[in-house]
């Protein structure tokens, strides 16, 4: 389902061009439909950037990167809309659109595509019920709590029912208590048969898990367990 | 396809008024330059009204001698009119040139003792032409001065006046044409400002666009709701320099009216109403448009 092989991605200084940070390097494995798999290493391992490369939010500069085989460097600029409701993405820091409510933020990821009114009044109290978000659907983002946000977040990255999932560091802004929260929603999501990609630092959460674990450091992949645990 | 519009209408107008603070310091500041970029049309009023009234007391006058027969002075005054260079003549008698200057001067003694000096009626008849065009004079009184009447006539007066027409000619010529420049030095300070500030509300939503992108918005549908929103933005500024130009016209009038002798500006409101209106709602609304749609495409590449 998705392909990384041999990616790498080399930025440049915004001060001195000519000095490379390799932020990936020579990364290669593939997921399967239905696997839940967290990518741990430390901040700056290079996580993000493997997210942001599936998302064709950036180009590698070598290597390709596959999603349902298709390379998603190669898609026009008029088919990445429809590669990025096949993956829903959470953020660590939410990335609500601030002047619209709990439910319009969801409802927004549903009128993009088109879908008919009767769809959006149907799905939206659905989804925000499987968050625990009903009773806030009216508040706009400022008015909920980080755990909230996140809530929100997860619902609307589901809303299209995509066949994955991307989690990047979802619990980094919350505390231990709505940490394990989003962590049994995430688990919830995969159990009901999508794809999840965990891209975190966060030990406990990923020992909690007994899933497959692929370990990054400095941009490369040192370890790729299939019931893993996080250590370095 | 509708339904796709329609959401982007409602995004456009919750964006616009969700940002009541952005929107209304927006709005403000194009009004401010469509309501002066508008003014333009009644200040170009105010200035044909002046020319009009110079051009309207601008002649020249053609004296004749004491002893000019009547008829001859009527055949004069009718070949002058015939010919395509004049507009209006009017011929004044000894009596009426007299009058005229009793009437103007009976309050100055000095003036009246001279008249009573001299004795008798010492003005002499004229015609008074009116030329369709200033530069035309020169032509009339050569017309004159080669005519077979050049016997029955005193002096043409058009060679004292030259220099003063022309100056003032010249220089409404002058009023014009910085008229036109300061108005087009206007009208792209007028561009500037609006895209500038379309641009600014739009800049603090980098973040917001970049979050609909990742959500599967396709460009369009990003770029359609700050268009509107724009358009909102423009509609309000023209409707609120409207009003700004009905206020201004209305409380002004009186004062106007005085200075620039009998110019009414709330008639010319009156009378450019929907000219204005139209122009305003062209400018607010399309040069808004256009600026959202380049200020967001920068965020979308």
């Amino acid at each position: 389902m998705i392909s990384f092989e041999n990616v790498t991605k080399i930025y440049h200084g915004k001060k001195d061009e000519s000095i490379p940070i390799v932020a990936v390097e020579d990364v290669s494995f593939e997921i399967e439909r239905k696997e839940f798999v967290s990518i741990v290493g430390k901040s700056g391992s290079g996580k993000t950037t493997l997210l942001k490369l599936l998302l064709a939010e950036q180009e590698p500069t070598e290597g390709k990167v596959f999603f349902n085989n298709k390379n998603v460097h190669k898609l026009s600029s008029s088919e990445l809309p429809d590669l990025r409701r096949d993956i829903g993405v959470v953020f660590q820091d939410y990335k609500l659109l601030s002047k619209k409510t709990a439910y319009e933020n969801v409802a927004y990821a549903m009128e993009v595509i088109g879908a008919d009114e009767e769809e959006i009044e149907r799905d939206i109290p659905e989804v925000l019920k499987i968050v625990g978000l009903s009773h806030r659907a009216n508040h706009f983002p400022a008015e909920l709590s980080g755990g909230e946000k996140q809530r929100v977040a997860i619902a609307r990255a589901l809303i299209h029912r995509p066949q994955v999932i991307l989690a990047d560091e979802p619990t980094g802004n919350l505390d231990p208590y709505h940490s394990v929260d989003i962590i049994k929603l995430l688990k919830k999501i995969y159990e009901l048969g999508t794809t999840v990609i965990l891209a975190t630092h966060d030990k406990k959460v990923v020992n909690s898990l007994g899933k497959r674990v692929i370990t990054l450091e400095e941009g490369r992949v040192i370890r790729d367990e299939e019931k893993g645990r996080f250590s370095f | 396809m509708l339904t796709t519009f329609k959401r982007i209408i409602k995004s456009g107008w919750e964006n616009f008024y969700r940002s009541s603070t952005a929107s209304v310091a927006t709005v403000f500041i194009l009004a401010i330059v469509i309501f002066v970029t508008s003014s333009l049309f009644i200040i170009k009023d105010a200035s044909n009204y002046l020319v009009e009234q110079i051009k309207d007391r601008t002649d020249v006058s053609v004296y004749l001698i004491k002893a000019a027969p009547r008829n001859r002075i009527l055949n004069l005054k009718e070949e002058v009119y015939n010919l395509d260079e004049v507009s209006q003549v009017d011929f004044v008698s000894q009596k009426e040139a007299y009058n005229r200057f009793v009437e103007e001067h009976e309050e100055d003694p000095d003036l009246m003792g001279a008249i009573d000096e001299v004795g008798g009626n010492p003005f002499l008849a004229s015609l008074s032409i009116r030329a369709k065009d200033h530069d035309q004079y020169a032509q009339i009184a050569q017309f004159i001065e080669e005519s077979e009447y050049s016997d029955i006539v005193e002096k043409i007066d058009y060679y004292q006046r030259k220099p003063i027409i022309e100056k003032i000619f010249s220089l409404t010529a002058t009023i014009n044409k910085v008229g036109f420049g300061v108005g087009l030095g206007l009208i792209f300070i007028f561009l500037l400002v609006t895209f500038n500030t379309i641009q600014l509300a739009i800049y603090n939503s980098n973040e917001e666009i970049s979050v609909m992108k990742l959500v599967g918005a396709s460009n369009w549908f990003i770029r359609g709701s700050f268009i509107i929103q724009g358009m909102i933005c423009g509609l309000a500024a023209s409707l609120a320099s409207m009003l700004l130009l009905y206020i201004t016209s209305l409380g002004l009038n009186g004062k106007i009216e005085g200075l620039l002798g009998g110019f009414s500006l709330y008639s010319s409101f009156l009378s450019n109403f929907w000219i204005l209106l139209g122009i305003q709602l062209l400018l607010g609304l399309s040069l808004s448009a256009l600026s959202s749609y380049i200020a967001v495409k920068r965020h979308l590449n």
